[in-house]
């Protein structure tokens, strides 16, 4: 009776206990809809000083619809670290799941600065089921994000960084394609998040891929993409760094998408 | 690097004489790291160890962990390990053995809705393996996690000199591997530890 009594509690403290802290397989994936259709910004977590000012809906110019955003980045925008206004979308990006992310984007013929302007990143997170958080201390973290667009010079560069703690690790991916201010471009990228080789990225610009054909005849590229196995979130917006900008910029965005499919998520 | 090694070994062998007779002591321990699996990431430590019964070899150790700041206070995470540890014997001999039952509490109280991360109790089970040669003891522990879906083993191999001050040095690693049941996925964590610890 006492065996039985003392089975009977041990099957339910393990039964209460928790789960174990590394992420369970064929978590799905997180549809998504930004295409904003309804004139708001719902369902979007803002990284923005002045909703009013930096992140406005207007009416033209618009990829599909009647709305689009308008982002507007001017040099005195400093958040969190850097010089930004960037719409997130969070729990997207989970270990090794397959997601498709679109959008579609424009840079507005006044800009005039060269430097470099992230558009769009997966940004790595800590590792929260280990303890982790955004400010330990010391803060010996703190690198660029493992997969970003980049706009520089008017041409849109792939770039992946595959060390946390390090900014020298960072390599572009694919060949840079120029960008013609005024013009719409629809991407979409297909991704698996893994933080061994077998992560790969496959990104189309106006449906035309823009990674070249590697030995097995596909356009993607494998590298790790998470630093772990907490996954990425995904931002899009303009991000110039700590380096204080030249001058306003201005960045059309609409058809913000993910899904499960390149049908599903292409502007 | 090398002055830093150099001046280690030269109090070593200053301090050296100190001889632990017994297990029956006392331990406040500080450690700090940790290089996890692909980066630094600060955590520390505060570990207190003590005989629970004089007339048992029953012994009892509390673990404090920090993560995310080498000084203890943080507001996000913290691990709580109280084990109670029987051994085999209580000489401090070359060979020695315990076996202990625990429990590992999580408590993650970050405030952030992109974290999964939720506080849970989970039971611990201790077998370690210990070797006291006059001033330096080695310890190598085992424990095991067991979770709702799937459990964690956890290789904890240690290095302690003692001053015969009392003080005393310790290196620890700890490779945990962990494996949720009835699915291929399992994982290896790394951590690392170096601190000091005073025996009274």
């Amino acid at each position: 009776m006492k065996i039985l009594g003392f089975s009977i509690a041990f099957c339910l403290l393990l039964y209460s206990c928790g789960k174990v802290p590394f992420p369970e397989p064929n978590e799905g994936v997180s549809h998504f809809i930004g295409d904003f259709k309804s004139a708001n910004l719902i369902g979007f977590y803002l990284l923005v000083n002045d909703t009013t000012l930096n992140t406005q809906i207007v009416t033209a110019p618009v990829r599909n619809g009647n709305f689009a955003l308008k982002n507007l980045l001017q040099p005195d925008d400093y958040l969190n670290n850097g010089y930004r206004i960037e719409l997130a979308v969070y729990n997207c990006a989970a270990y090794h799941t397959e997601v498709f992310y679109g959008f579609s984007f424009m840079a507005d013929t006044s800009n005039t600065t060269t430097e470099f302007n992230l558009i769009c990143q997966w940004q790595d997170l800590p590792n929260y089921v280990l303890g982790e958080n955004w400010e330990p201390n010391p803060n010996i973290r703190g690198a660029t994000p493992p997969l970003a667009l980049v706009l520089v010079d008017n041409f849109l560069q792939i770039k992946m960084n595959t060390h946390p703690a390090s900014n020298n690790h960072t390599f572009i991916v694919g060949t840079p394609q120029p960008i013609i201010k005024g013009n719409w471009y629809d991407v979409v990228a297909h991704i698996f998040w893994s933080d061994n080789n077998d992560g790969f990225i496959e990104v189309w610009l106006n449906n035309t891929p823009i990674i070249p054909k590697d030995d097995n005849n596909t356009n993607k590229f494998y590298s790790s993409n998470l630093f772990n196995p907490a996954g990425n979130y995904f931002k899009f917006g303009q991000y110039k760094g700590n380096e204080k900008p030249q001058s306003a910029s201005i960045i059309y965005f609409d058809e913000v998408k993910i899904g499960s499919s390149f049908e599903e998520v292409a502007p | 690097m090398k002055k830093i090694a150099i001046t280690c070994c030269i109090l070593m062998i200053a301090f050296s004489g100190f001889t632990q007779d017994t297990l029956a002591t006392r331990e406040l321990r500080f450690e700090i790291g940790s290089y996890r699996n692909k980066y630094f990431y600060p955590i520390s430590n505060i570990k207190y160890y003590s005989n629970l019964l004089t007339n048992v070899n029953l012994n009892f150790s509390t673990e404090l962990r920090c993560y995310g700041s080498w000084y203890i206070i943080h507001k996000d995470a913290y691990d709580l390990t109280p084990i109670v540890h029987y051994y085999f014997t209580n000489e401090a001999s070359p060979f020695n053995a315990s076996a202990g039952v625990g429990l590992n509490a999580r408590l993650r109280m970050v405030n952030d809705v992109r974290s999964e991360a939720e506080s849970s109790v989970e039971p611990l089970v201790n077998i370690s393996l210990y070797s006291y040669v006059k001033q330096y003891t080695f310890h190598i522990g085992n424990w095991a996690r067991f979770y709702s879906n799937g459990i964690a083993y956890t290789f904890l191999p240690e290095f302690n000199y003692t001053f015969d001050n009392g003080f005393g040095i310790v290196c620890r690693y700890e490779l945990t591997y962990l494996k949720i049941y009835n699915t291929d996925v399992n994982d290896w964590q790394r951590d690392c530890f170096f601190g000091v610890n005073y025996h009274f």
